[in-house]
């Protein structure tokens, strides 16, 4: 495992680039964009403002910058880097950005959740959509790029609009029985539309493309309802997380739930391997001064103990969003594994075989857990917890690295890399590239615990 | 008779006041009291005797206690003692006999009483004793009844708190129920205001919305515009088109492929996966028929049952699996019955494991009592001994794959060649020396038969000139026997048996002449010396060669039995 320099980053803006040959970075108001290979700066661009958001078109060829304070997005191109496109809002205000899926539109939510301004880089069009929903997911395109699917709410009631792409022309408009639509989603297949409620009520409806109502399923009645929602890449499955710290798995076939996973705080099953992670005593190496950080290192538990208790934490009962419920939900890119962590027990990852359905590991880390991703290429987790330590988890085992630098790198999020083989770790004011070998490389890595610097 | 009177007032008084004084020194209970009293009544103390008998009658008082008594016995009905009165003046006499007699009526009286007296004594005893066990027992089951009734009281106390707690804790799960039903209305009730005032509030925002979004468009802020260098060509190449019904109609079927193309990939999915589950199903249902069948051999009752099933299963499966395979469809009663045979098969297989576990069970607790069953180490041993058999099999072939290789190409082909002639040739050689033989021993079996039939032939030749000799002899001999005597008719009966004799055994000779030329011995001399007039034919016979014993000796025998005793002729 190697890790690049540390270079400059704010406000967790570094992106791949969708064809995996680049790195976009933002510091302040620059961009930065670099080989991926060579880490070398082939791009400097200067916004106008500080940048909020960043994003690559899907062709790799074009970045936005969205400047949320002032209003603005600018796009940048690779191929011609002294083109450049300056879209204004303007008094409209600018909440939300993103790029359509052909790479040549521009989608603004304006302030309030007023309209949706369609810009064309192509033609001098400009669309609005009225009334969208001012929610956590409203705008969900599918994997080909051909359809977009809205919520919009209008007269107290819920809508969802399907675009088709191409043309933005409007496929299909329909209500949803829901209270207060959260989220839509599309299904990896792009046939299957998951809406959910607010978490207020527990409910979730699957549609079709072409507007049906499959499915709706709800769980339970008047305790919050859901928190988190993953298709699975397969589109067998739809992982449903919620507030009572169940994560219930439903089939694409019936639609109904086939199992339901819960979370306690203790472990009684002997075959799930537990890796904890545990704090060593620091080395004092001889005639050094200064001591160096008290190294944790990463072990599975011995298989004697028949029951293991996680730490949990006790949620304050009269705030609202709690912090309880099934935060983070990720499915492996196989379908195989399940990630998935409790709120109120936020120091460990649970790992699910959706094979056999049942409890895989569980990795207990000593700080919250802050980000965790899948390898898109095969079933490898990456885990950071906000510490110096980044740690992996796959079938095989599970190790944690330490990254190097001359203070403490705390990795707040990661990020991978298409092909797997590197990943970016993101701090606060930095954010370094992690290279990864081969699998058998990994396992030996495995073996070497407590040895690396 | 006041005097008698205060007389025997003191003597009665006089024997309660003994009676009194026992009382007075033992202190018993009231029945053995009265028994006492009894006693001392019936048995007059040796103290007292003389005082008592003497204050009855003193020598002054005779006459007087003497009608006395009169008048007592009287009474009792005891005859009179005075003798029968001649006048009323006159003093009757005392009748001695009638005294007399009425002492022995006393006496018998007293013995009579006395043993009454015991016999009710003994009964009080009795009784005495029965009522005193009775209290005893009866004090024990007062104090029993006390008691349980004392517990009965305390089970029951007990019961009432139990089930004022129960009804307590009713009580509180209805509370509970309660609370949780107000607390379920009162959300419910909540959740209505609230959305009430939510879709309120949002009237207003929206309100605001469509104010803000007005002043934001009448402005016409120049502001909100696009500074873009030159517009950018499309990603895939291609001009814009403008929006038509065409197109809407192009965009919804695009989209229904989609979905059917999604569909339709599901649905192949699927019916692959129900092929192999019921490809897996039937080779399932064919093994487990299998596994279930060869129980035919070893009928036991209950099994017998379910070997029938099987047979009829076995018939109706094999129809089914044709039909199945004909169409190999997943319509509705092909699939039930592919799942209700399965079904049953299964059933049937976990019936026959159960019963086989249950032999081993049995096995184990009772011994090896079952034949069929092996126990499981002497398995285990015929395991081992069956590997290891294996393993010597498999070294002795690998080693003889050895030899073979070794032998097929160690060798040239020339020389392995060679090898197979000189092989040859040995055994054309030894083929050849062991067919010289056969041919020689052949020869000489040859010669030896044509010189036996030649032999056969001489001695037949022999024979009938031999025959032919003695016949003519014979003859004479007869001629010159009857012309002496004409009564030997019998001989002359003899003559014609003999003769027809002589074409038998002739024939029995050319029938088997070959045969056992040599086989003459005394044995057969032995059983034909009887009779003192066949010596001429015993000899004859001897000397003639047989050819067939049996037929031979037979022949002779019936021929010496006639001639004796005139038996059947075999």
């Amino acid at each position: 495992m190697n890790f690049s320099e540390v270079f400059k980053l704010s406000s967790l803006l570094c992106k791949f680039s969708p064809d995996g040959k680049y790195l976009a970075s933002c510091v302040q108001y620059r961009l930065v964009v670099r080989d991926v290979n060579t880490l070398q700066i082939l791009q400097l661009y200067t916004c106008l403002d500080q940048i909020q958001h960043i994003e690559w078109s899907a062709d790799s060829l074009f970045i936005l910058c969205a400047m949320y304070k002032r209003g603005l997005v600018q796009v940048w191109s690779l191929e011609q880097p002294e083109w450049h496109c300056k879209i204004d809002e303007g008094s409209a205000g600018l909440v939300a950005s993103c790029w359509s899926p052909d790479g040549r539109h521009i989608l603004n939510t304006t302030e309030f959740h007023l309209r949706i301004t369609v810009w064309s880089l192509c033609t001098k069009s400009v669309s609005y959509i009225k009334y969208p929903k001012a929610c956590l997911q409203g705008i969900t395109f599918t994997r080909d790029g051909r359809y977009m699917a809205l919520a919009e709410r209008r007269d107290c009631k819920d809508y969802v609009s399907i675009f088709v792409c191409s043309d933005w022309q409007l496929l299909r408009h329909f209500d949803t029985d829901t209270q207060d639509l959260t989220g839509i989603e599309w299904a990896p297949n792009g046939c299957v539309l998951a809406v959910w409620d607010t978490c207020l009520e527990y409910k979730i409806l699957l549609y079709s493309l072409d507007g049906r109502l499959l499915s709706t399923y709800s769980a339970y009645e008047w305790s919050l309802g859901i928190k988190s929602v993953a298709w699975s890449p397969s589109s067998q499955f739809l992982a449903v997380g919620s507030y009572d710290g169940k994560v219930r798995i439903l089939n694409h076939v019936t639609w109904k739930m086939i199992t339901e996973f819960g979370h306690p705080a203790a472990i009684n099953d002997p075959k799930i391997v537990v890796y904890k992670e545990a704090e060593k005593s620091p080395q004092l190496g001889l005639g050094c001064l200064s001591f160096p950080p008290p190294r944790a290192g990463a072990g599975p538990l011995p298989s004697s103990e028949s029951k293991f208790s996680l730490q949990t934490l006790k949620p304050v009962t009269d705030r609202a969003n709690p912090k309880i419920g099934i935060g983070m939900l990720a499915f492996s890119p196989d379908s195989y594994f399940l990630a998935t962590r409790n709120d109120n027990i936020p120091n460990a990852v649970w790992v699910w075989d959706i094979q056999k359905l049942r409890l895989f590991a569980v990795l207990e880390q000593l700080s919250p857990v802050r980000a965790f991703q899948w390898d898109p290429q095969q079933p490898r987790l990456a885990i950071c917890t906000g510490g110096s330590r980044l740690y992996l988890w796959s079938p095989a085992g599970c190790m944690s690295v330490q990254v190097p630098g001359e203070g403490d790198f705390a990795v707040l999020s990661l990020c991978w890399h298409l092909s797997g083989d590197s990943m970016a770790l993101l701090s606060k004011d930095h954010f370094c590239l992690c290279f990864l070998e081969t699998e058998a490389v990994v396992g030996t890595a495995c073996r070497q615990l407590g040895g690396h610097t | 008779m006041g005097d008698w009177m205060t007389v025997t007032d003191p003597g009665l008084s006089s024997e309660s006041k003994t009676i009194s004084q026992y009382t007075s020194e033992t202190k018993m209970s009231p029945s053995s009291l009265y028994s006492q009293q009894v006693l001392c009544s019936s048995i007059p103390l040796s103290k007292n005797v003389h005082s008592f008998f003497s204050a009855f009658c003193t020598e002054d008082n005779i006459e007087q206690s003497i009608s006395y008594l009169d008048q007592e016995l009287t009474t009792f009905g005891f005859p009179s003692l005075y003798e029968e009165s001649k006048g009323k003046e006159t003093k009757r006499e005392l009748n001695i006999v009638a005294v007399l007699n009425c002492m022995n009526e006393l006496l018998v009286l007293q013995r009579k009483n006395l043993l009454a007296q015991e016999n009710v004594e003994t009964q009080n005893l009795k009784l005495g004793s029965d009522m005193d066990h009775l209290q005893s027992c009866y004090s024990k089951l007062k104090e029993q009844l006390e008691t349980s009734r004392r517990e009965m009281i305390g089970l029951q106390e007990r019961d009432r708190q139990l089930q004022c707690k129960n009804r307590n804790l009713h009580q509180l799960l209805k509370n509970e129920k309660d609370e949780v039903q107000k607390l379920q209305n009162i959300i419910a009730s909540r959740a209505t205001q609230y959305n009430h005032d939510m879709k309120r509030k949002e009237r207003e925002y929206n309100k605001l919305k469509e104010r803000l979004h007005q002043l934001v468009m009448n402005k016409k802020d120049k502001k909100i515009a696009m500074d873009i260098l030159n517009y950018v060509g499309r990603a895939d190449g291609k001009r814009g088109s403008w929006r038509t019904g065409k197109t809407e109609a192009r965009n919804e079927d695009e989209m229904y492929k989609i979905l059917l193309n999604d569909y339709e990939y599901r649905q192949k999915q699927i019916l692959m996966e129900n092929a192999e589950l019921k490809k897996v199903l039937q080779q399932m249902k064919k093994e487990m028929i299998s596994l279930l069948s060869p129980q035919k051999k070893k009928p036991r009752e209950r099994v017998d049952d379910s070997t029938g099933t099987v047979i009829s299963d076995v018939e109706e499966d094999a129809g089914e699996l044709s039909r199945e395979s004909m169409w190999d469809l997943s319509c509705e009663t092909v699939r039930e019955q592919l799942t209700n045979s399965i079904r049953k098969q299964w059933r049937i297989l976990k019936s026959h494991v159960e019963k086989l576990d249950n032999q081993v069970s049995k096995v184990h607790l009772e011994g090896f009592n079952d034949e069929d069953v092996i126990s499981r180490q002497d398995h285990e041993q015929e395991t081992e001994k069956l590997e290891l058999e294996i393993q010597q099999c498999k070294e002795m072939i690998k080693t003889q794959q050895q030899l073979l290789q070794q032998l097929a190409t160690a060798y040239d082909d020339d020389t392995t060649s060679l090898l197979r002639d000189c092989y040859l040739l040995e055994e054309k050689e030894r083929l050849k020396e062991e067919w010289s033989l056969f041919k020689e021993q052949k020869k000489n079996f040859e010669r030896e038969r044509r010189s036996f039939t030649e032999a056969a032939i001489r001695l037949g030749l022999e024979r009938k000139a031999f025959e032919e000799e003695r016949a003519s002899w014979l003859k004479q001999q007869f001629l010159n026997m009857t012309t002496f005597d004409h009564q030997n008719s019998e001989n002359v009966k003899l003559f014609s048996a003999f003769s027809g004799n002589f074409c038998q055994t002739r024939s029995c000779i050319s029938e088997h002449s070959s045969i056992n030329v040599l086989n003459i011995t005394a044995e057969e001399i032995k059983p034909n010396q009887v009779g003192g007039e066949c010596t001429n034919q015993k000899w004859s016979v001897a000397s003639r060669p047989g050819s067939q014993e049996g037929c031979y000796s037979g022949c002779s025998l019936s021929y010496t039995n006639s001639h004796v005793e005139k038996d059947d002729l075999p």
